[in-house]
């Protein structure tokens, strides 16, 4: 049995798992292997005793299976509360954001146009312009002149 | 499986019925017994919903469902085996009349082979897979999953010996 070649392929055989013409090759061979065979009725016994076994386990009753969906059914509104909530959050940011927004505009609408101000310094610098320098002299006489000139 | 995907509540509820008692079986033979696996089924079907929107299509439904299962009892294993030894579990008195002692053995001699031949034996014997199946499940070569499945299977003939002549 041990020097058996086909030994190795037993266990694939008994799971269906040879290719075919591995499969054809020990088809031929177990008739005229009393020791491969004995092996393969082992394996399929040990097979067939673990699948009974294994099946034979009791199934989910109804009692858990109600248990099962109910918690499924929260497991599911804990998804929509916690999309919820992240919508909440983010509509909180974009309201605190546009009230922010808001009160700065006001304030800049309150306040005078930056070229008002600028307007304002240009008085104030002509107002407090020194006339008596030479550049001076020159501009105010001839503005004078254009004045008398014009119809 | 599509409807679930887009996230209808009823439809995920109808898959839950198709898949619980494939599922809950393989959870009693990976953890060994049945209040243990309703626990280990509820965090299975819940990370299944969860993860719904992520399931590309490339597994079938019920190789998804049982690689987040298999996952979900290893995880449960680990974690019980970290604030205790695990108990050895005995099948309840009315199993034990219910059934025959055969299956009584069988169901024990499998809780006590290690995590790894559990899994590939319950899911060759119990589920039907293939090996590429198996190995997808675990992640596995094919060539592990098969060594295993041998390991697996020597040991139980040894503990099952006396079914077996």
């Amino acid at each position: 049995m041990a020097d058996c070649p086909f030994q190795k392929s037993l266990m694939a055989f008994n799971d269906g798992e040879l290719d075919e013409q591995r499969r054809a090759e020990l088809d031929a061979h177990l008739p005229q292997c009393p020791a491969c065979s004995a092996e393969l009725a082992q394996l399929r016994a040990l097979s067939s005793l673990v699948a009974t076994g294994l099946a034979s386990q009791s199934g989910l009753s109804q009692i858990a299976r109600h248990r099962i969906h109910a918690r499924l059914d929260s497991a599911m509104d804990e998804g929509v509360i916690r999309a919820a909530r992240i919508i909440s959050a983010v509509a909180a940011c974009v309201l605190a954001g546009s009230c922010v927004w808001l009160m700065r505009s006001r304030e800049l609408s309150a306040a005078p146009p930056p070229w008002v101000e600028v307007a304002s310094q240009s008085d104030t610098s002509i107002a407090s312009a020194d006339t008596s320098s030479p550049a001076a002299v020159w501009y105010l006489a001839s503005a004078s002149n254009r004045t008398d000139e014009s119809p | 499986m599509a409807q679930a995907a887009r996230g209808d509540a009823g439809a995920f509820h109808e898959l839950v019925d198709r898949h619980a008692d494939r599922l809950f079986r393989l959870a009693v033979s990976l953890v060994g017994n049945s209040a243990d696996a309703e626990d280990v089924l509820q965090e299975t079907l819940i990370g299944a919903f969860r993860a719904l929107s992520g399931f590309e299509g490339r597994a079938s439904v019920k190789t998804w469902l049982t690689r987040i299962l298999v996952n979900q009892a290893a995880h449960f294993r680990r974690r019980k085996r970290a604030t205790g030894p695990i108990p050895e579990t005995q099948p309840a008195t009315a199993d034990r009349a219910a059934g025959s002692e055969a299956k009584i053995d069988v169901q024990a001699a499998i809780q006590q082979l290690s995590p790894e031949h559990r899994q590939v034996i319950v899911l060759r014997e119990l589920e039907q897979m293939s090996y590429e199946e198996i190995a997808t499940v675990l992640d596995l070569p094919q060539g592990t999953v098969e060594s295993r499945l041998n390991r697996a299977r020597t040991a139980l003939r040894e503990k099952l010996e006396a079914y077996l002549d």
